[in-house]
């Protein structure tokens, strides 16, 4: 077992992890726990030793018996004693008697060297009529330091004390002594037999092996015995910080279940995918893709298609433009410093419905078998960002440079060339109506140019191969600038979904794995702690 | 038996028929104090007002009860000169209860009438559910003594037998001693007995000689404080037992003289078992009626929880309903495959004029019923995971809703999976999808009945058709064609448009709205076997809703009855 102070250590530490993840009783017990050990630790070294019993048990004539002065009125009328008194056998510790509330307090010399340690409180009985005497109880249970109850042969079974008191007090065994008072009302055979059922119910209630002293307050027999072993607490000073750890003892079985379940430290490569998938489907990308294919498709008739026919293409709209995609980052920090949103539509309910299943699928993958306080802190570490997502993604999606803005090379010889096919039809074209208006004012025509076998003359090979050959270059790019197409839109695909991929960690993923790295060092904490 | 009692005892009977029906199966912050409530009038009834009312000339059961250790068993031992109960030094000393009565009286007591859970023993044994019957002729004929189990024992059962005694008593013997006389647990039954007007003595037992008057006034005191000013008060003080292990004859002689004074005076006795009786009906009213408020308000809980549940799936209903009718889902993956379907028809300004066109484009695409099912592919996965979502999310929503109280907590930890949709339910949700599709197709085939609309359906194909309509019913809210078609590039206008040029405008609204109904049909069908796992719990807490009535319906009965046969009661003097 650690020693006390670094268990509170501990306990300061996990609840600094574990903050708002644990039930919130258990959360606040912790706090307690840690508050009041600063406290009862600030004080000096006596020892709080707690006569506690049932109403005519004799806690005040044994109180009275220990400390060797008549202080406490005894008295035959039922209950006698209704606020805690407090003996100290050396200069009272003010602070510490303040602390724990109490009112009625004696100095008197010590019966016994031993007990100038001791601080001897004689507690209201907790079974009678009377429910402020209870309460009292209530509140002096949690704070002193060593408990004698004090039980008599008439009352030695009774619920009262067995189940509100002794059993939830059972990870305190070691800092309680279970008197037997009264003993001479019995016979050393009633005695014998009364303690042994006494020992069992004591087991019953989980404190197996606590000390049982038997004492007549009355005669004195066993006074010395029980002054001997308060006297020996008191002197080894350990009496307080016991206590205290028995009550981080309860706390940690408490922070056990706070923690329990199973061990995952991150999302599966399933989850994730599926989680990237339903991503890739919110933030439009496959609507993007196909702008990219429809614009590439546009892009390349317009500069390699036959330019007798070219220009009523501009009449189609550029997709990619027309959603403001694909120019990448630096375009757009150019025109302004932020990012322009996409003019992509908004996202349907079935990219919403994608987005929200991934989302689920991957914090009930996380959270499955958890105590619920962290099942929300992973769901709320998952969802974290869901507000923002779509916006984050459509971030991710406009400042991509898709690389779509350049132009390849062949386009620009294809155009050329076109454009010396155009012009050979012109060249051509004129020859002939040069040639028409010699014949019609019967003027000598222009020479026959043949070209090497082929039939026809110059001019009309110039207008008929130009028509026939841009036609032909312009159907035969066609084929190529859609498969141009296709693999800038495939390329586009594989950025996007990167991107949308890197989104999905920084904004989900990393913040769950983070909650479940808290919840590993939690648990390493409250191991460590027990 | 007087005239009066008759009503009485039938009203009783009909209590004992009611309760066992109120039950509180929901775990209710007040559900264990209900249950205890009516497991306890259950006892009273059968141990005490249904003998009692029926002959009211029976021996008076006293029930001598009291704290562990303040010497019962010796005091009776000793009031009857015989050692016919075992004192000890161990608590609790008395498990199994003893009742000594007249030998006369004994045929009464062993017939079951009184007490008809306990078994009868004619031996002392250790078990809780027996009852030790002695005959002893000391005891005066017409009065029973019992010595009953520690009221503050350890031992549950002990303790749970010892107030179910006392429920039973006609007249208390309250034993206490000088340490325990200002315990809370004794005052608890002692002010239960004052609220039921049960008649009561008071035993101060176990006194130290010197103390005797200080503590006899204080005890006396005590009980006026708190309506007790009538219960006699005995004090016997502390000595050495004699060799026969009882008080000393002198110091039981006032206790025993009252009791033979009681055996003597058959009226007073009659009267004392009326004043109980009386008090007990008495108290009986508000307990019926506490019982039946409560009753009542696990049926609203349960209820409630229904509710809730219910309506979380209903909102998911609607959304998807609101989903698949506002065109948003014609969006991406749809459009796309429509657009390759139909040819992305941006040039077609007028397309009725056109309907020719598309139509050759259509059927000259000829493959068009594979590209017909790339449309209905492409809404199969959207509408499919859209009605998964929304059906997870109502589970989820409906936990959450049953997570606000404790008892809607306590359900849920028990039924760890039911946030989750069952397993198969995403294979469900592409079923229905898919079957909703054949409705479709089946749809435009009985509209095409008629010669001119088939010819021009084969001409497009009748999945065509059907991809047509669901487009149609994707885009339609309440009937009209929103805005969002005309963002979605023409795409529902040009398919309303196709199905118009097939059907005719009135045909194509109507088919529309079939189809809208019938998938909206399904999905409620869907969401309803999810529901079904929330529903089948609260069915199965089987509150039975109308036992507060009954109750309340006995509880009347039972005032009338009680009224009359009280009436003329007048309190006996002294008591």
């Amino acid at each position: 077992m650690r020693p006390l102070a670094e268990r509170l250590v501990l306990v300061g530490e996990l609840l600094e992890q574990a903050a708002g993840r644990l039930p919130e009783d258990v959360e606040a017990r912790a706090h307690r726990v840690l508050e009041h050990a600063g406290q009862r630790m600030s004080f000096g070294p006596q020892t709080v030793v707690a006569l506690a019993g049932a109403t005519g048990s004799g806690k005040s004539s044994l109180f009275n018996a220990l400390s060797g002065q008549k202080l406490a009125e005894v008295a035959a009328r039922r209950p006698t004693t209704s606020q805690t008194r407090a003996v100290s056998f050396q200069p009272s510790d003010v602070a510490l008697l303040d602390w724990l509330g109490v009112q009625r307090r004696n100095e008197v010399p010590p019966p016994v060297d031993a007990f100038r340690d001791v601080v001897l409180l004689d507690l209201p009985d907790h079974d009678s009529t009377e429910a402020a005497h209870r309460q009292e109880v209530d509140k002096m249970v949690p704070v002193v330091d060593q408990f004698i109850w004090v039980l008599d042969p008439q009352k030695y079974a009774d619920a009262a004390v067995h189940e509100r008191y002794l059993r939830p007090l059972a990870r305190h065994r070691d800092v309680i002594t279970v008197v037997l008072n009264q003993v001479d009302r019995l016979s050393p055979a009633e005695l014998a037999s009364c303690l042994a059922d006494l020992r069992r119910l004591l087991d019953d209630d989980g404190l197996k092996g606590v000390t049982i002293l038997t004492t007549s307050a009355l005669l004195g027999d066993g006074v010395d015995e029980l002054r001997r072993r308060l006297g020996a607490l008191a002197t080894a000073k350990t009496a307080a910080a016991d206590r205290l750890s028995a009550d981080v003892d309860v706390l940690a079985a408490e922070l056990a279940d706070a923690v329990s379940g199973p061990s995952v430290t991150s999302p599966s490569k399933q989850s994730v995918a599926s989680l990237e998938r339903s991503l890739v489907e919110s933030a439009g990308v496959p609507y993007v893709v196909d702008a990219v294919r429809v614009s590439m498709l546009h892009r390349g008739s317009l500069a390699t298609g036959w330019p007798l026919v070219k220009w009523l293409g501009r009449f189609k709209p550029d997709p990619l433009r027309r959603l403001r995609i694909g120019s990448g980052a630096k375009r757009a920090q150019l025109e302004t410093d932020v990012a322009p949103r996409s003019s992509l539509p908004n996202r349907g309910h079935v990219a919403e419905a994608r987005l929200r299943t991934g989302l689920r699928t991957l914090t009930t993958e996380l959270s499955d078998g958890l105590p619920q306080r962290w099942q929300q802190s992973i769901h709320d570490a998952v969802h974290a960002s869901a507000p923002t997502l779509p916006d984050t993604l459509d971030q991710a999606v406009v400042t991509a440079n898709l690389r779509t803005e350049g132009q390849p090379v062949w386009w620009q010889v294809l155009r050329v060339l076109q454009w010396l096919l155009v012009a050979a039809v012109v060249v051509g074209l004129g020859w002939l109506t040069i040639d028409v208006a010699l014949t019609y004012f019967q003027l000598p025509r222009l020479p026959r140019v043949m070209v090497a076998d082929v039939p026809f003359p110059l001019p009309t090979l110039l207008v008929g191969g130009g028509l026939v050959l841009g036609l032909v270059l312009s159907l035969v790019s066609r084929v190529f600038v859609g498969l141009g197409a296709r693999s800038r839109a495939r390329r586009a695909r594989s950025i996007l979904t990167k991107r949308v991929a890197e989104v999905g960690q920084r904004e989900v993923v990393q913040p769950a794995t983070a909650e479940l790295a808290r919840l590993t060092e939690s648990r390493r904490l409250v191991s460590r702690l027990s | 038996m007087t005239a009066t009692s008759q009503p009485l005892a039938t009203a009783l009977t009909h209590l004992q028929a009611v309760l066992p029906d109120a039950q509180f199966p929901l775990p209710l912050e007040e559900a264990d104090g209900m249950r205890r409530l009516a497991a306890s009038v259950a006892n009273q009834l059968r141990d005490h007002l249904l003998p009692r009312a029926l002959r009211l000339d029976a021996p008076l059961l006293v029930v001598v009860g009291g704290s562990t250790g303040a010497g019962k068993s010796t005091l009776v031992n000793s009031l009857l000169r015989a050692r016919l109960t075992k004192p000890g030094v161990l608590r609790p000393t008395t498990t199994s209860p003893v009742l000594v009565a007249h030998p006369d009286d004994l045929a009464w007591f062993d017939s079951g009438k009184v007490l008809p859970n306990l078994v009868r023993s004619s031996t002392p044994v250790h078990d809780s559910r027996a009852l030790h019957v002695v005959a002893h002729d000391t005891l005066p004929a017409g009065l029973a003594l019992l010595d009953a189990p520690d009221i503050d024992s350890i031992d549950d059962a002990n303790r749970r037998l010892s107030r179910q005694l006392l429920s039973a008593a006609d007249l208390w013997v309250f034993v206490t001693s000088a340490a325990r006389y200002a315990d809370a647990v004794g005052w608890e039954l002692l002010e239960q007995a004052a609220a039921r007007d049960t008649v009561v003595s008071v035993v101060l037992n176990r006194c130290p000689p010197e103390a005797v008057d200080d503590i006899r006034s204080h005890l006396s005191e005590m009980l006026n404080r708190r309506g007790l000013q009538a219960a006699r008060l005995f004090a016997v003080a502390e000595r050495e037992l004699g060799e026969d292990g009882m008080l000393p004859l002198a110091d039981v002689a006032p206790i025993r003289s009252w009791l033979a004074g009681l055996a003597a005076a058959s009226e007073e006795r009659a009267d004392i078992a009326l004043q109980t009786l009386a008090g007990a009906v008495r108290g009986l009213d508000e307990q019926l009626r506490h019982l039946a408020e409560g009753t009542r308000r696990q049926g609203e809980a349960v209820d409630e929880l229904a509710r809730q549940a219910a309506n979380q799936f209903r909102l998911a209903a609607d959304e998807v309903a609101l989903a698949t009718s506002d065109g948003t889902m014609l969006r991406g993956e749809v459009l796309s495959r429509w657009q390759d379907f139909v040819g992305t028809g941006e040039f077609m300004r007028n397309v009725e004029e056109q309907i020719s066109r598309v139509r050759d484009r259509i059927t000259g695409w000829f493959t068009g019923r594979q590209e017909a099912e790339g449309v209905t592919g492409a809404i199969n996965d959207g509408l499919a995971a859209l009605i998964v979502e929304h059906g997870q999310a109502a589970c989820e929503s409906a936990v959450n809703q049953w997570a606000l109280t404790s008892w809607g907590r306590r359900i849920i930890d028990a039924n760890p999976g039911l946030a989750r949709t069952t397993p198969g339910f995403q294979e469900d949700a592409t079923r229905a999808v898919r079957d909703w599709q054949a409705d479709v197709l089946r749809l435009v085939e009985e509209q095409g009945r008629g010669k001119r609309t088939k010819a021009r359906i084969l001409a497009l194909g009748t999945n065509a058709v059907g991809a047509a309509l669901i487009i149609v019913v994707f885009a339609t809210t309440g009937g009209l064609t929103t805005a969002e078609v005309g963002i979605a590039g023409g795409t529902s206008l040009l398919a309303q448009r196709l199905l118009e040029g097939v059907f005719g405008e009135d045909a194509v609204r109507r088919l529309a709205q079939r189809a809208k109904g019938d998938l909206d049909a399904r999905v409620t069908a869907l969401f309803a076997t999810q529901l079904t796992r929330f529903l089948h719990i609260t069915e199965q807490l089987e509150v039975d809703t109308g036992v507060a009535e009954r109750l309340d319906a006995v509880a009347d009965e039972l005032r009338t009855a009680g009224g009359d046969a009280f009436d003329d009661l007048t309190r006996p003097e002294g008591f």
